[in-house]
């Protein structure tokens, strides 16, 4: 498996420029004081996106299939995989959290850049499975589907969610979410296990 | 060393057969059209794609060196990077190794591969399924697509490997002249079966392809044909007793020593 993370880290370290990038532009929203969410969310996001390139790299010329010929099992290859991608991910807000810190701190902002980061877990979830099957081009827009299916489905029960939202503060509240993003990690792992084993490479 | 029996694996429209056994020390050669199901073997026997029926042994990946048809590691990977990841890879890993094969074939270390041309990427191929003392290498089309000399200098480094690590190869092309000066042993796979297997040596002091007139054949003694393609000048005949028809037909043509003039008279032609 360290052989899996060390080409990951490699194909990372070919992208430097476009993350030194991403964080300058992240340091010039902080500077021109826009919202601690919004930088939060954009570099979370931009994180998943270096994690999706490396799904790129591995379909590519068909990489994946020479990867199970070495001695790489696909359960590795998928334990890698989500490692690599959470790390990856909690970095990129991790760097986000400490540049908005200077100037956002409080109680209320770290929840809610906590949820930001567990949002980028459930997206990654959702989202690694699908690109293992259908390829990343294919996975985006069936993942933007989802995510408006489930933005509307939100949507629509608001209200009742709400409500019921405000019974409980803040750090329940996050509590649940982590609980949800675990169960959906669980079940997006198995899933891309499952997928792998049958996919034809 | 490999041992498949009754290995099924199947597609939309393409089933794949077969058993076989590799032994130990011996330069195994799969010979087949395109389309034949040499890939699909591969990737089987390497558990890339899992079977439908059947079961196969082989040893342990860390002794294994690998080469698939039309791909490899990332060609945004420099060598260098690839030694690295290579280093983290094979416990027998040999950097030293690597880089005497690379300075012997001009394979720079710090560009791209994609920058490569197509024999250099066959060639580094090659060398990185070397060099982690592998005992078993297991070979798809290495040389498909390159020209004579590229493919001569690929055949060369198996047969200097073969002598220094008396290590088992299998080995598949649809170049059968890349085979026949290689191999010990011989599959010739179509439609997803073994059609042939045989030693080398035999396939090559008995087998023949008589061409015979349409009047010749009638009168030829049949015993000993394999199979009978029809031609527009009469027959193409497979024999493995090729030396029967010479000494008793020394007007007949017959054609020897070259797979590629057997394997189209096997596959298509009609088996007696």
């Amino acid at each position: 498996m360290k052989g899996l993370f060390k080409k990951d880290l490699l194909l990372l370290k070919s992208q430097i420029k476009y993350i030194v990038m991403i964080v300058v532009i992240c340091l010039i929203m902080a500077y021109a004081n826009s919202g601690f969410a919004y930088i939060s969310s954009y570099l979370t996001f931009m994180g998943t996106g270096l994690v999706f390139n490396s799904f790129s790299y591995d379909m590519y010329h068909n990489e994946m299939a020479y990867l199970f010929a070495l001695p790489f099992s696909k359960k590795e290859y998928c334990i890698e995989k989500y490692i690599y991608a959470l790390t990856v991910t909690f970095i990129s807000w991790l760097i986000a959290f400490l540049i908005t810190s200077a100037t956002h701190i409080n109680l209320e902002t770290v929840i809610v850049q906590l949820a930001m980061l567990f949002s980028g877990f459930i997206y990654l979830s959702i989202t690694i499975p699908v690109v293992i099957r259908y390829g990343r081009e294919k996975a985006t827009i069936i993942v933007l589907m989802l995510v408006l299916l489930l933005f509307l489905a939100v949507a629509s029960g608001a209200t009742s969610v709400g409500m019921l939202m405000s019974n409980f503060s803040g750090f329940i509240l996050i509590g649940i979410y982590a609980f949800i993003v675990l169960a959906a990690l669980i079940i997006s792992y198995r899933s891309t296990i499952s997928i792998l084993n049958d996919k034809e490479l | 060393m490999i041992h498949i029996d009754h290995l099924k694996k199947s597609y939309d429209s393409f089933t794949l057969e077969c058993s076989l056994d590799i032994p130990k020390g011996v330069i195994t050669g799969i010979v087949g059209m395109n389309g034949a199901g040499k890939s699909t073997l591969f990737k089987s026997i390497l558990g890339i794609n899992l079977i439908d029926e059947g079961d196969i042994q082989i040893p342990d990946k860390q002794d294994i060196g690998v080469v698939l048809s039309e791909t490899g590691l990332s060609e945004f990977f420099t060598v260098s990077d690839m030694i690295s990841i290579l280093k983290c890879t094979y416990k027998r890993f040999d950097e030293d190794l690597l880089n005497s094969y690379c300075q012997r074939f001009d394979i720079p270390l710090d560009k791209k591969v994609r920058t490569f041309s197509t024999g250099m990427k066959a060639k580094l191929n090659i060398i990185i399924a070397l060099t982690h003392h592998a005992q078993l290498l297991i070979l798809d089309e290495p040389t498909a697509g390159l020209d004579v000399l590229t493919r001569d200098e690929i055949l060369d480094i198996l047969r200097d490997y073969m002598e220094k690590e008396n290590c088992t190869i299998l080995i598949s092309s649809h170049i059968s002249s890349d085979l026949e000066s290689l191999c010990d042993d011989l599959y010739i796979i179509d439609h997803g079966h073994m059609m042939m297997h045989e030693e080398m040596d035999t396939l090559l002091s008995l087998y023949g392809v008589l061409k015979v007139s349409k009047e010749d054949y009638e009168s030829l003694d049949k015993d000993y044909l394999l199979s009978v393609l029809e031609e527009p000048f009469g027959y193409s005949c497979l024999t493995n007793e090729r030396q029967f028809y010479s000494e008793n037909y020394p007007t007949i043509v017959i054609e020897q020593n070259h797979i590629d003039t057997m394997i189209p008279v096997l596959l298509k032609g009609e088996r007696l």
